[in-house]
């Protein structure tokens, strides 16, 4: 590279969602050959049409990918395509008796209006110009017009917000230039975070919700390098999740809470990575937890999460697998005959959330509040399993 | 978070084995041990479903032996301050023997 004229450079913006999404567009440039310089953002040499091309071609692959899942009709047992519908992104409208849905924003745009897009984005189109617009996310002028923040530029904007408190003359929109809004959405493509979703089986589509969870790392390199790890190696795209547990099961398994989701990444990170010496160097104690829940408007929930202590998972995995060995093996058991299925069904789920909570939490109370006898259902737990975990955990040498 | 001893851990363990055996027969003495408030109100409690253990013993072929729960109350006058976790771990231990007699009784019939 020849000096700042000749780079685009985008900024980290030290934001959870919007720092992704750098990383995120860093590692698309790289997977296409073009030259990405990691320091405090990402810079480039503007693209040329081939790239931008295969850019284009790149996003659409993932569209697919990521924002559609297979799914066997009922009627003819045919395997379909379905657009994960609790994502922000689709939005639905009628045409005759047929309700379809589409795809909103940049991401549903025809790729020929994509590649202009990014084209100006990401070549050298706009260099010199004068700059008038200000952009209420990366506070940068823009010699483009500025475009309304939503949902799906990024996920706890209260764009809507009029809609949800029924004061229609609320007006509270966020504007956003065309980079953010481009960053924005492509990061619902990013293969590097995990994710879990929980549908209800009875097909109660209004219980769904779904759980991102955001690596917030300061370092946009050091980033870099752990998302990588994670979609190299950990990361495996399928219809519930892409963290999928290691037990040979071929039905797949509901993670059905947050910090289930974690312990079971922290458990495939821990069989993938080598040198032990460097543990806690490898894995991230800071995420962001965006749980998404789908309505006529999809609700979105953020918090932050924050590990303590994350080097004394290292001694807890040399033996004990807490996920796979001992939460999923855990379950609500009735005392007495009576008790409904929905019931145990609803305890397991709290009390595996519970568990997990006290484990990634460092934190016994909630831990045990996963024995509590209720509703006359005890938790039936893997004895050696809970014999060891509780040993490690609470006593000082650490050893049964 | 306190990190107890080896010796101690065995003491809380055995403890949930004695307060999961007489919760068979009086789940509420369980619920009132969960429910006191200070090391005092705990150790009280402990006395309590020590003379439970006693009467069970006498009534069944079952002996339950009560020296666990002695210890126990040795422990807690030890972390008078920490008593909270002890008996957080101890009805981690009565809960789940509690459950697996219960199984093994549904198991025998």
């Amino acid at each position: 590279m020849q000096g700042d004229d000749w780079v685009i450079r985008i900024e980290q913006y030290h934001d959870w969602w919007f720092d992704n999404a750098v990383e995120f567009l860093g590692h698309l440039l790289e997977r296409l050959g073009v030259d990405v310089v990691w320091d405090g953002g990402i810079s480039f040499e503007p693209l040329d049409e081939d790239e931008v091309e295969r850019l284009v071609e790149e996003i659409e692959r993932l569209i697919e990918v990521k924002l559609k899942y297979p799914k066997e009709s009922d009627e003819t047992g045919v395997i379909e395509k379905k657009w994960r519908v609790y994502l922000p992104l689709t939005a639905s409208n009628k045409r005759g008796d047929y309700k379809y849905k589409y795809l909103s924003g940049f991401l549903g745009k025809e790729p020929k209006l994509k590649k202009d897009i990014i084209t100006l984005l990401l070549s050298d189109q706009l260099n010199g110009q004068k700059k008038k617009k200000i952009c209420e996310i990366c506070s940068k002028s823009t010699v483009l017009g500025l475009i309304d923040v939503t949902q799906g530029v990024y996920p706890v904007s209260n764009n809507n917000l009029e809609s949800l408190n029924g004061v229609r003359s609320m007006k509270t929109s966020f504007k956003s230039c065309l980079l953010c809004n481009f960053l924005g959405y492509i990061e619902w493509l990013d293969r590097g975070i995990p994710f879990t979703w929980y549908m209800d089986k009875r097909g109660n589509s209004k219980t769904d919700y779904a759980y991102y969870l955001f690596p917030k790392i300061e370092n946009i390199q050091d980033m870099h390098q752990f998302k990588k790890r994670l979609r190299d190696d950990i990361l495996n795209e399928k219809k519930y999740s892409n963290v999928v547990p290691i037990s040979n099961i071929k039905k797949e398994r509901y993670l059905t809470d947050e910090y289930s989701l974690l312990l079971l990444l922290f458990e495939k990170m821990n069989e993938n990575i080598k040198n032990l010496e460097k543990w806690d160097d490898l894995v991230c104690d800071e995420w962001a937890k965006l749980l998404i829940k789908k309505g006529e408007l999809r609700y979105s929930y953020l918090e932050e999460i924050h590990i303590p202590q994350i080097e004394r998972f290292k001694k807890i995995f040399e033996e004990l697998l807490p996920y796979s060995d001992f939460v999923s093996h855990s379950f609500a058991s009735p005392l007495k005959e009576g008790a409904s299925k929905e019931i145990i069904q609803r305890l397991t789920k709290e009390d595996q959330y519970l568990m997990s909570k006290g484990i990634i939490m460092d934190d016994f109370k909630t831990f045990s509040k996963a024995f509590q006898i209720r509703q006359n259902c005890r938790l039936s737990t893997p004895k050696d399993a809970l014999d060891y975990l509780i040993y490690t955990w609470r006593c000082k040498d650490g050893t049964i | 978070m306190v990190q107890f001893e080896q010796n101690e851990m065995e003491t809380m363990k055995n403890s949930g084995q004695v307060l999961g055996k007489v919760a068979d027969h009086y789940i509420s003495d369980l619920y009132q041990l969960d429910r006191t408030r200070t090391a005092e109100e705990f150790i009280k409690q402990l006395k309590n479903i020590c003379l439970r253990a006693i009467s069970i013993g006498k009534k069944s072929d079952e002996m339950v032996y009560t020296k666990p729960l002695a210890d126990l109350m040795d422990i807690i006058n030890k972390h008078k301050e920490n008593y909270d976790e002890i008996k957080d771990i101890v009805l981690v231990y009565a809960t789940f023997y509690l459950g697996a007699i219960k199984y093994s009784r549904t198991r025998g019939d």
